[in-house]
């Protein structure tokens, strides 16, 4: 896992969040491990820079001139988004001990063409991330599925996943993680094809009576 | 068919001006598909305009790939007929609209190329009353 060092403030919470958004100021907060809740502020465009806007598992090393923050080490524990534009408005850091193991959400890859695709089937992602357990050291940026085996109707679970050494998966229930669907026909155009099939058929076979509509169609 | 729910408490219900105040603080996010058509304004869609988004979308991608609707039409809204005088009560329910604030998925697809999704979702925002972005998810997966 890549670690990431990134400068941050301590945040005096009487400021408007707003007015420092608007500055490109992104607020944010780091709790955990035992150390007190801290407001802080970071430069928005570092954050981004730094790809921690975009899925995956980073650890953070604070860099500060407050010496309570300097040093401290922490993950993405959760982050908001603008409903439209996407970018953050607000992120919780999660302090952790270097030592010890933390739980945290990896994005699963699924990588590969499945049999099922080329039979015409579709690769369906039940779950595009997983809740591991692992020390900080040790947890992976991504976990990357191989779909090539898969046919229509298969599916990998969960225990069928070889997590990297020292990696285990927090959940104990055998989920589906991916699956090959077959390919989904729309009901009402099949529907549609046959009625317009039909109606040709009929055409076909009486012709009159068609015009005989028409004509009534016209009088009206 | 054209979405509408199966039983209401009440016939009529008033617009209510919260539904098109400020952004869409759920599904504004891609929950199902890689691709997806978010609403950059506030409007009602009606269950007519989901529906021919809907068939503008599939026919364009004929077989193969999905298409999730994030939007279902549950408020009515009422039409009173032609020349008639203001007052005298509220119309009659014309059809069934779902309010959307700016930042809401209005469909996602999945399984098909980026190019397609796109053309396919621009096809449907066509039919749409309401201006729209096309959305993909940053970590698309393989077939």
């Amino acid at each position: 896992m890549r670690t990431i060092e990134l400068n941050v403030n301590k945040r005096d919470n009487s400021q408007s969040v707003r007015a420092l958004r608007r500055l490109g100021i992104l607020p944010a907060v780091v709790y955990g491990a035992g150390g007190a809740n801290e407001s802080l502020s970071l430069d928005a465009r570092d954050f981004t820079k730094a790809g921690l806007s975009s899925a995956g598992a980073h650890l953070i090393k604070f860099s500060s001139e407050d010496r309570s923050i300097n040093g401290g080490v922490a993950l993405i524990k959760s982050m908001q988004t603008h409903p439209v534009q996407g970018t953050p408005t607000h992120v919780d850091f999660l302090r952790i001990d270097v030592n010890k193991p933390v739980e945290a959400s990896i994005t699963v890859h699924y990588t590969g063409k499945s049999v099922g695709v080329v039979n015409g089937g579709m690769v369906q992602p039940i779950r595009r991330e997983l809740l591991v357990r692992a020390l900080p050291t040790a947890l992976p940026e991504d976990i990357e599925v191989d779909v090539t085996e898969l046919d229509i109707h298969d599916s990998i679970h969960l225990q069928d996943i070889r997590l990297p050494a020292g990696v285990e998966a927090v959940d104990t229930e055998n989920y589906t993680m991916v699956t090959v669907i077959p390919p989904v026909v729309e009901k009402a155009a099949e529907e549609e094809a046959g009625a317009v099939e039909a109606v040709a058929a009929e055409g076909d076979a009486e012709p009159e009576d068609a015009e005989g509509d028409g004509d009534k169609k016209a009088s009206d | 068919m054209m979405l509408q729910p199966k039983k209401t408490k009440y016939r009529k219900m008033q617009k209510g001006k919260g539904r098109s105040k400020g952004l869409s603080q759920r599904g504004n996010t891609l929950a199902f598909g890689d691709y997806g058509l978010k609403c950059t304004g506030t409007a009602r869609i009606t269950a007519r305009q989901i529906e021919a988004a809907r068939i503008a979308i599939t026919r364009h991608v004929k077989r193969g790939g999905r298409v999730w609707i994030r939007v279902f039409p549950d408020v009515p809204f009422s039409k009173k007929p032609a020349e008639v005088r203001m007052g005298k009560g509220k119309g009659s329910p014309e059809g069934w609209c779902a309010p959307v604030k700016p930042g809401r998925i209005l469909f996602e697809m999945e399984g098909v190329s980026s190019a397609m999704a796109r053309e396919a979702l621009r096809l449907g925002a066509h039919k749409l009353s309401v201006r729209t972005q096309f959305c993909e998810r940053e970590d698309t997966h393989a077939g």
